[in-house]
């Protein structure tokens, strides 16, 4: 009789393996990306606005992505942008999540029914609109032209939009875990022991809740990137002359036949950002799903 | 007796319609070992929580009757008054020892966050140790360092009872507190219970579906059924002489009083809902010595309905004195 140790490992297992291998690969992506973002434009010969070469030249070993409209290096202007670009997606995210996180749990917990119903409509209206579309709109009325202190033109009101809107899923999510861990018996347990309810919903609730919002954050941040990219094409993200993945892209957009390299470099490099976040934010999520 | 330390009087609870809890009486007096009785869904439970201030936060209101401590009425108590009886006057031991302690916590750590908040004036790591060994623990160094999971069901039901003994409560709820683990840790927790009464002068309110465990650990039982008290009285007579027909169905089918090769008898049908309720004794449906009084007319406990042995019961054959059975 065939052993057991013989026959090929059930589905299940084979998935597991499989989110392994996609965690180490994503994981790699995303580092590479990382560290090319930090130390190519602190080490690099040229700086991201400097016209160094004539214009529209070919990939060559000074300029390994070419150049630009203007004679830009390409390679430096991508992983400049790059940073910036992920700076603001990581800070708007975290700063969404942290607030949508507390927000969401407090409501959960809250004795107040009105507080809860009146949060969660107003999260049902900022959910109801269409992401891209509000952020436009917020990003005319704070101007998309304002500059604060070290940030560059663009970058305020897209982060002060960013904020606006991105707490609200974190809070729904939030919540409904927080609904749900409050009837737990360790919750209860707890409360029987006299503990406070804000030191139970900090100690006992939020620690779990955290781990799913979390998770979501990493596979958020993507989703913000591509954003960013599209506002570009609108004239609402971050304005030239800074660097950034969006507005390099439709800088090269007219040339893409003749100077491909402008607007597909870049792109390439926002794809594999993008499947590295993806890689990452899938093994996490599907950790929690497997009781993990 | 000397005055009780926590009361329920005639306690009647609502979640939206539906009324669990209908008439609950209880009386724990100091030192006392008392135990509550009844079938799944009887209120056993719920009448604890209500004892300790949780009736809102479940979802549900005391519509009628007072919940007393101390001889203080604290039935419209709020939730920081209610906080300062929870673990340190009324301690309370959860049934699902696994589900009830931080699964992501040290045991060392849980206890001492409980001393730092209930026992202020003491070290916490040698309250949490000292704990431990109250509850009998051995080598409490080690459960300090351990996770919830690491533990046997009776060694954590050991460290659910030592975090309710942290604040040093005058009365301690144990709600089904050895229903989970098996024969043998049940009789080492019980006699646990017993030698913590003794050594700390406790009461205890001991609740249970187990008959054998109540003889063995209480004084007095409490015997309910849908949302009201059916019978009170000392252990030994309501084991002995139940004087309600549902105590009596209780007792006879009571796996110790079985015979080989006679099936035990069943109690025909179904709890009453609480969401609809039938008038009169909630036992009535399924009570074989029902008078049409009985489906017709409210019976409660302090009814005045005594029997001759002593216990006090809510059922209108046992006024007439009427042998049953």
């Amino acid at each position: 009789m065939e052993s057991v140790v013989d026959q090929p490992l059930p589905r299940w297992r084979r998935a597991r393996t499989f989110g392994h291998t996609g965690r180490v690969i994503g994981a790699g992506l995303l580092v590479g990306v990382v560290l090319l973002c930090v130390f190519v434009p602190l080490l690099w010969p040229y700086g991201p606005n400097e016209i160094v070469a004539p214009a529209y030249q070919a990939p060559s070993w000074s300029h390994p992505f070419g150049t630009d409209t203007t004679g830009r290096d390409v390679f430096v202007r991508t992983f400049a942008g790059g940073r910036l670009d992920l700076a603001v997606a990581a800070f708007a995210i975290a700063v969404s999540c942290a607030l949508g996180t507390a927000i969401g749990t407090a409501v959960a917990l809250s004795r107040r029914r009105w507080v809860d119903t009146l949060t969660m409509r107003l999260i049902d209206g900022l959910i109801a609109f269409p992401f891209v579309v509000l952020i436009l709109a917020l990003i005319v009325v704070v101007g998309p032209g304002l500059e604060l202190g070290p940030l560059p033109a663009g970058v305020p009101a897209l982060l002060v939009s960013l904020l606006l809107v991105g707490w609200a899923i974190y809070a729904r999510l939030g919540r409904a875990e927080a609904q749900s861990l409050r009837q737990r018996d360790y919750v209860l347990a707890a409360e029987l022991l006299g503990y406070s309810r804000a030191r139970v919903a900090v100690r006992h609730v939020l620690p779990e809740v955290w781990r799913i919002t979390a998770a979501y954050a990493v596979a958020d941040v993507i989703l913000v990137v591509v954003v960013m990219a599209g506002l570009a094409f609108l004239g609402a993200g971050v304005q030239p002359p800074t660097a950034d993945w969006g507005q390099m892209m439709y800088e090269g957009r007219t040339v893409l036949a003749t100077s491909w390299w402008i607007t597909v470099l870049p792109g390439v490099v926002l794809v594999l950002t993008g499947l590295g976040v993806t890689l990452v934010a899938d093994s996490l999520l599907g950790a929690r799903e497997r009781g993990k | 007796m000397s005055a009780p330390l926590l009361e329920l009087e005639h306690v009647a609870v609502a979640f939206g319609a539906a009324r669990p809890l209908v008439d609950v009486n209880l009386e724990v007096g100091p030192g006392e070992l008392v135990a509550i009785v009844g079938e799944t869904g009887s209120g056993k439970s719920l009448s604890c929580r209500v004892a300790l201030g949780m009736t809102e936060r479940l979802g549900g209101r005391v519509v009628s009757g007072r919940v007393r401590f101390r001889g203080d009425d604290v039935t419209a108590l709020g939730e920081r008054g209610w906080r300062r009886l929870r673990g340190r006057e009324i301690g309370f031991v959860p049934q699902a020892s696994i589900a009830s302690l931080y699964p992501l916590g040290r045991v060392g750590g849980q206890l001492k966050a409980a001393a730092r908040m209930l026992d202020p004036e003491s070290d916490p790591e040698e309250r949490a140790l000292e704990l431990l060994r109250q509850v009998h623990l051995p080598d409490p160094t080690r459960v300090m360092e351990a996770y919830p999971h690491e533990l046997s069901g009776g060694m954590r039901q050991r460290v659910m009872i030592a975090l309710a003994l942290v604040g040093r409560p005058a009365v301690l709820i144990a709600d089904e507190a050895t229903t989970a683990l098996d024969v043998t840790v049940q009789g080492a927790i019980l006699e646990l219970l017993r030698e913590l009464r003794a050594s700390t002068g406790m009461s205890i309110v001991f609740v249970t579906h187990d008959l054998g465990v109540v003889q063995e650990l209480c004084s007095r039982v409490y015997v309910m059924y849908g949302g009201e008290m059916m019978e009170v009285g000392r252990v030994a007579d309501v084991m002995s002489a139940p004087s309600h027909p549902y105590t009596r169905a209780l007792v006879s089918a009571d796996v110790r009083h079985a015979e080989v090769g006679v099936p035990l008898p069943v109690i025909q049908g179904m709890p009453p809902d609480p969401a609809h309720r039938p008038p009169g004794c909630p036992f009535a449906p399924r009570c074989a010595h029902a008078l049409t009084e009985c489906s017709t007319r409210e019976v409660v406990l302090g009814a005045g309905v005594r029997t001759v042995v002593g216990q006090e019961t809510a059922c209108w054959r046992a006024r007439e004195g009427e042998v049953l059975l």
